[in-house]
């Protein structure tokens, strides 16, 4: 019974967390990063299994988490509010040229953070974007406008 | 947010800028409860602080027990128990839910006998020294989740512990 309990809060926990984390800690990943990533790891592993360290308990704890997932997965499709709850929506923070500044403070980002993204696909100046978009994943989208 | 901002657009990907904002007000809200709850943890609030080290008496001092408050699922917590008697010898009676939370890995010192107590309750004849004084300390390993209230007593004192053992 309490590899599933055990499974489930750990889930939500992390669900919550990495929700307060926000979009932006994902998009830039670096060492450092990774790094506290792997230690997130280490220190959830212990809660899950705890001293049980059987092949059942394993395969239960798995279990649990995929079946949380995929539930997950289903009623994000069967409702959009909670698609928007768990995933976001994409945010645009810069529209024909104009960084919306209010937006990307909240989203915690600099400008910078959007020209590096620009820069990647090749544009120089703000004015050359169209459109940036924070996608769901915490990734920066650039559309350049047409010359 | 001004009006401008705060518009959703539908081109080229579809807003909804009041979800997005509440989103946004939600996650500052949970970075202060992040800090709250490192703040509670450091004051005690999840086992060894001064909000959880907790100690009773009885009011001849005859009996004291230092222990904690909350205690967490799988992890270690101490008990000490002095207690004073008269002769060479006295009997620690553990009983309540004590030993339903908390299953106890060591004692020092060990007890000369160590006899069950009607009830799910424990006694422990322990050897007290020339003043006639016996300090035990009892190594504890939380199992349960949920409070506990539990009592110790020597002779007709009687001290009451109440403790919860976080998941």
């Amino acid at each position: 019974m309490d590899a599933v309990l055990r499974a489930a809060a750990i889930y939500i926990a992390l669900l919550i967390l990495f929700k307060l984390a926000g979009r932006r800690s994902l998009a830039q990943l670096t060492t450092f990063d990774f790094v506290l990533l792997l230690i997130i790891g280490e220190a959830t592993q212990q809660a899950l299994l705890g001293e049980d360290f059987s092949v059942t308990n394993a395969v239960l704890v798995i279990m649990t988490l995929i079946a949380i997932d995929v539930g997950a997965s289903l009623l994000k499709r069967r409702s959009e509010r909670i698609a928007y709850l768990l995933d976001g929506s994409p945010t645009i923070v810069v529209e024909n040229g104009v960084a919306l500044e209010e937006r990307l403070a909240k989203a915690r980002l600099r400008l910078d953070d959007i020209m590096e993204s620009a820069r990647e696909n090749g544009l120089e100046r703000v004015e050359q974007i169209k459109f940036a978009i924070i996608e769901r994943n915490g990734k920066i989208s650039i559309i350049p406008r047409e010359q | 947010m001004g009006a401008d901002e705060g518009r959703s657009r539908t081109y080229p990907v579809r807003e909804n800028m009041p979800l997005q904002r509440m989103a946004w007000r939600m996650e500052r809200l949970g970075w202060y409860c992040l800090v709250l709850l490192a703040v509670l943890a450091l004051a005690g609030l999840f086992s060894k602080g001064p909000l959880s080290t907790a100690s009773a008496a009885t009011a001849d001092n005859s009996l004291r027990v230092e222990y904690q408050r909350f205690a967490r699922n799988g992890a270690q917590s101490q008990l000490m128990v002095d207690a004073r008697g008269t002769g060479d010898s006295l009997d620690i009676i553990l009983a309540g839910e004590l030993l339903d939370g908390f299953s106890i890995e060591s004692m020092q010192p060990e007890p000369q006998q160590s006899i069950s107590h009607p009830g799910n309750g424990l006694r422990l004849r322990m050897a007290a020294n020339e003043q006639g004084q016996v300090r035990v300390r009892i190594q504890l390993k939380a199992d349960g989740v949920g409070p506990f209230a539990s009592s110790l007593s020597v002779a007709d004192q009687q001290v009451e512990l109440r403790q919860f053992i976080y998941p």
